[in-house]
């Protein structure tokens, strides 16, 4: 088995014993399947059923608990080995800062898919029965898979800069905050204040990974993008749902690559 | 008297055959010979030709009789009055939208019957101008498969009154057009995959019931009109900017009953309707489900009244454009998805009034273009704030004084809409990965 391996089976091992991060994946279960059992009325209307509040609550779901647990133990991986010291025991051995970057990156990366693979698992399943397309509930874990690698590449680059483990959580809920939040509140805010001009909405909406993520979501359950008014309506017309969904899993993959590039130089340069 | 005058003729009515058999080659040439009130049966055959009926006759196609206009101008016209025309294919009109190219146009004549007919890869459908007590019934009506801007309506009334629409089926059209007619009845028809379902103005005292508006841009239209009934019509899966189930624009005296609006981007949509002083909209046991918006009003809308509809699971029940309230308005025993009040009166009501107040609906209304946040946990976190801080509470959209606590719809059970074998892949998938977390956890410990 390959050094990388040992790192990632390492980190993945550590990452599922950690006690909060099957209590999150425990919440995340239930809410899921709560959500997919209670949040879709019996009610069918001339074969026509809605599903829309029950998919806003899976995605609201996902973006408030997906980031914190990716971030959680991304953040921890290299901050809290620097902490204890194992860091520097580890880098003494004859492996490189690319094996132990790559391990981290893949344990605690698989953790989290192992994670969002349950609980999603279990709530498509009772949503596909209660009659969401299963295409669409595909689409959703795809996107839920991003937005999670996203956060582990963040927290694993805050892991790199911070002195410590909390200063990497804590700065890492600090952007999640921004980023999930604050930020669009904050771009809302200049909206109504400044007038900002369309294109930054939309700009921002494909910018932010939180946003992205909520715009592919959203061009696979509304095709013409109706549910986010008139721009999201232009939005569609000028790229189409599928347009869309490919321009927001792209942002969410340079989000995943961006930062975890970012962090392997600083790994390598300052570890 | 004029319709005296007919009935006498057909007493002594002839028949006179066209195609393989009969008398005459042409359609046109039997028209010719005809006197009113004969019957001129076509074989069936495609014949290539443009009839024009200038005689009142009843012109009935076999099975298999087919006109085609080769895709030239109109392909049937009839210019008389008490005309029957039924049991035809008629196929390739013109596409010149000045000259309103149709599969049948008829002008300034009375008492028409166009029925069991199928009109396919015309540009207008069946049009009457001026021409009052028509039946057209029982038609199929396809479209040119042409943009949406290019196409023609599948049915025009133009200054047509009294006239019935039954069992009609309009497919990839333009629009349903009715305007200066009044007295017309609308029933059992399909229109779908058009723009408008039913594009109406300047048209009072109709009725519409039973009919079915299915992924059209707009269901149905109604502007500049009064007294209006609609009764059990289906309104479904009009999306887009303009998607509308069922608009109003300064109508007066509407009547909507036990119609289901479902899945549209707005269910409902009214404009300065009513219009007039003392006049109520009555809105009634309709079902107003799964859309992004069930009833979307301008602030300045008053007077109608929502009695015992079922508002249920809409992005948003009830919005109104650049914000403001819904209050003007009657809003009572309705059933509401979003109430979550509770019955210990058991009376069938919440003991509570039902108030829809959103800052984040606020916000987007007075903002269209930050629309584009809805559904984002920061329009959630705007409508939480509102809660947690009173001060910054908008004013009520809408007050149901008595509503619901349950629907009155027949329920189905989910599961049998579902795909248990897909579902069986998800389930599949997370049981994979919740047996393997033990495993993974042992993995780690014995090398670390």
């Amino acid at each position: 088995m390959s050094r990388t391996m040992l790192f990632v089976q390492r980190e993945l091992a550590g990452s599922l014993r950690a006690r909060w991060f099957l209590a999150y994946s425990a919440v995340f279960l239930a809410g899921g399947l709560l959500l997919a059992t209670f949040g879709m009325g019996d009610i069918t209307v001339y074969g026509f059923r809605g599903f829309a509040k029950a998919f806003t609550g899976l995605v609201h779901l996902a973006l408030l608990f997906v980031p914190l647990m990716a971030l959680f133990p991304a953040a921890a991986a290299i901050a809290e080995d620097r902490e204890s010291g194992a860091l520097e025991y580890v880098l003494a051995q004859p492996v490189t800062f690319g094996e132990v970057y790559a391990g981290k990156l893949g344990g605690v990366s698989l953790a989290v898919l192992l994670s969002m693979t349950l609980g999603f698992g279990a709530a498509g399943a009772v949503a596909v029965l209660r009659g969401v397309p299963p295409g669409l509930v595909a689409i959703l874990y795809a996107f839920v898979v991003l937005l999670a690698l996203v956060f582990v590449a963040l927290g694993l680059c805050f892991s790199t800069i911070a002195g410590s483990r909390a200063r990497a959580v804590t700065f890492g809920i600090l952007v999640w905050l921004v980023l999930v939040a604050l930020g669009t509140l904050g771009v809302m805010v200049a909206f109504v204040r400044w007038g900002l001009p369309e294109q930054l909405l939309v700009t921002w909406s494909f910018l932010n990974p939180v946003e992205a993520f909520r715009m592919g979501v959203v061009s696979a359950l509304d095709a013409d993008l109706s549910l986010l008014g008139p721009v999201g309506a232009r939005v569609a017309a000028r790229f189409g749902a599928a347009g869309t969904a490919t321009l927001s899993g792209l942002s969410l993959a340079a989000w995943v690559a961006l930062p975890g590039l970012i962090g392997w130089r600083l790994f390598r340069a300052h570890g | 008297m004029k319709r005296l005058g007919v009935l006498l003729l057909s007493v002594q009515a002839a028949q006179l055959t066209v195609g393989p058999g009969g008398t005459y080659a042409s359609i046109q040439a039997a028209l010719d010979a005809a006197r009113p009130g004969d019957t001129v049966r076509v074989a069936a055959g495609v014949y290539h030709e443009h009839p024009v009926i200038d005689r009142p006759v009843v012109l009935l196609g076999a099975p298999g009789a087919v006109i085609d206009g080769d895709g030239r101008g109109v392909v049937l016209t009839v210019n008389a009055a008490a005309t029957t025309v039924r049991g035809f294919i008629i196929r390739g009109s013109g596409a010149n939208q000045s000259r309103e190219h149709a599969g049948i146009l008829v002008t300034d004549a009375d008492g028409v019957i166009i029925a069991d007919n199928r009109l396919e890869d015309v540009l207008f459908g069946i049009y009457l101008k001026e021409s009052d007590h028509a039946v057209v019934e029982a038609n199929e009506i396809v479209g040119k498969n042409l943009a949406m801007p290019l196409r023609g309506d599948g049915i025009r009334l133009w200054y047509s009154h009294e006239g019935r629409l039954n069992d009609n089926r309009v497919i990839r059209s333009r629009d349903v057009v009715i305007w200066f007619c009044n007295g017309t009845e609308v029933r059992d028809n399909l229109v779908r995959d058009s723009r408008y379902g039913l594009h109406y103005m300047y048209s009072d005292h109709n009725r519409f019931e039973g009919n079915r508006f299915i992924a059209n841009h707009v269901g149905a239209f109604i502007m500049y009109s009064s007294d209006i009934t609609f009764r059990d019509n289906l309104f479904a899966d009009a999306r887009g900017t303009t998607g509308r189930g069922l608009g109003f624009k300064d109508a007066d005296g509407i009547t909507a009953i036990g119609n289901v609006l479902v899945k549209n981007a707005v269910g409902i949509s009214i404009d300065n309707s009513p219009t007039s002083v003392d006049v109520v909209n009555e809105f009634r046991d309709n079902v107003i489900a799964y859309n992004d918006v069930g009833v979307w009003m301008l602030p300045s809308v008053h007077d109608n009244h929502f009695v015992g509809n079922q508002f249920i699971d809409n992005v948003q029940p009830v919005g109104i454009s650049g914000g403001g309230t819904a209050l003007a308005n009657v809003w009572r025993d309705n059933y509401w998805s979003e109430y979550a009040g509770f019955d210990e009166r058991r009376d069938g009501h919440g003991d509570t009034p039902f108030v829809f107040e959103r800052l984040s609906d606020d916000l987007l209304a007075k903002h269209e273009p930050l629309l584009l946040f809805n559904l984002s946990l920061a329009a959630s976190t705007l409508n939480t704030l509102s809660r947690v801080f009173p001060l910054l509470q908008p004013q009520p959209i809408v007050v149901d004084s008595l509503p619901r606590i349950v629907p009155t719809l027949s329920t189905e059970v989910g599961a049998r809409h579902g795909s248990p074998l897909a579902a069986a892949g998800f389930l599949a998938a997370a049981l994979v990965a919740a047996a393997s977390v033990p495993r993974l956890r042992r993995l780690g410990r014995g090398k670390s």
